[in-house]
């Protein structure tokens, strides 16, 4: 996987990367092995956000590509002085949610956790795959925003600052967010709670 | 998992493990081929910017700024038409009150001095 270390400060906001910032000054000269490397890195990111957002892993791909050639188009208005990760999330979260509104909204089905069972062996991943869906389910009933900024935070280290500025939104907003995503996501995970550490 | 806080700065690992598990796709090289190919496709695509082209683009400004003058031009022209210019000929011609005083003074020689005194006997 192609996740790297990233460098933040204190408050969790990401530094510039130089390396990054001359892949990005190579790509928009026209050079798609710099580009390349940018989509190396950042893929699983920008998959993961927008499949947040789309509920369907083709769907999440299809955006993901879309962000990427349009951050290619686009990388001539890419301030230099900032890190690349929050300026490529906005673009791909912008695609995600445009692409979400251009589809038919499909109809989720709730899985009903209401009676997990603690099994060893193969029924662990059984209950491990359930869980997994229930917490689908539980992502495609949050609001939009909601989705980002869980998945952001939670699943890709941003902090409150760099998602306020990826959605353009007051950081009190994003707060608001995490906090009510995170409840019903945990709420969504409560029949597990005893043992969906052990099974993570 | 922790408990809930909007203040609260810190990731939640577990939420974000599982998280992680359920969004992140396989295939990650074929993803990246895919948009690597894809964006030689839209950069050979792209045709690049000719000459005409960028004529093109220059003229769309001057083109509204000529016909901005003109307009200007027509509409002070039309505006022109319904102001009063006065000579100096007008002027001059209202201050005499027969013809031959007009034909006096508006002569190319001037006139003798029998004319002049008779004239002036008799107005």
């Amino acid at each position: 996987m192609a996740d790297r270390q990233v460098h933040t400060d204190e408050q969790g906001t990401r530094q510039i990367d130089p390396e990054e910032t001359e892949l990005a000054a190579r790509a928009h000269a026209g050079d798609l092995e710099a580009f390349g490397q940018l989509v190396e890195r950042y893929s699983g990111q920008a998959r993961r956000v927008a499949r947040g957002v789309l509920g369907d892993p083709h769907d999440g791909d299809d955006a993901a590509q879309d962000a990427f050639l349009s951050a290619l188009r686009n990388l001539g208005r890419y301030d230099p002085t900032r890190p690349f990760g929050p300026w490529l999330m906005r673009i791909v979260s912008n695609a995600a949610v445009d692409r979400r509104r251009r589809n038919k909204v499909r109809a989720t089905e709730a899985l009903s956790p209401s009676s997990p069972t603690r099994a060893g062996g193969p029924a662990a991943d059984t209950d491990r795959r359930a869980m997994l869906q229930a917490l689908e389910t539980g992502l495609g009933r949050l609001p939009e925003r909601q989705r980002i900024a869980v998945t952001l935070f939670d699943v890709e280290g941003y902090s409150h600052a760099e998602i306020a500025e990826i959605l353009q939104v007051p950081q009190g907003t994003v707060r608001s967010d995490v906090f009510h995503g995170r409840r019903a996501l945990r709420a969504t995970l409560r029949p597990w709670q005893d043992w969906k550490e052990e099974v993570l | 998992m922790k408990a809930a806080s909007p203040f609260d700065h810190r990731p939640d690992k577990v939420l974000g493990k599982a998280l992680r598990e359920l969004l992140t796709p396989a295939d990650h090289q074929a993803f990246v081929a895919e948009v690597v190919a894809s964006a030689r496709r839209q950069i050979a695509g792209t045709p690049a910017p000719n000459f005409w082209d960028i004529l093109g683009a220059w003229m769309g400004p001057g083109l509204v700024a000529a016909a901005a003058l003109v307009l200007a031009t027509l509409a002070g022209m039309q505006g022109g038409g319904s102001v009063d210019y006065v000579t100096i000929d007008d002027e001059l011609s209202n201050l005499f009150q027969t013809p031959e005083e007009r034909a006096m003074m508006f002569a190319p020689a001037p006139p003798d001095a029998d004319v002049v005194l008779v004239s002036a006997y008799e107005n």
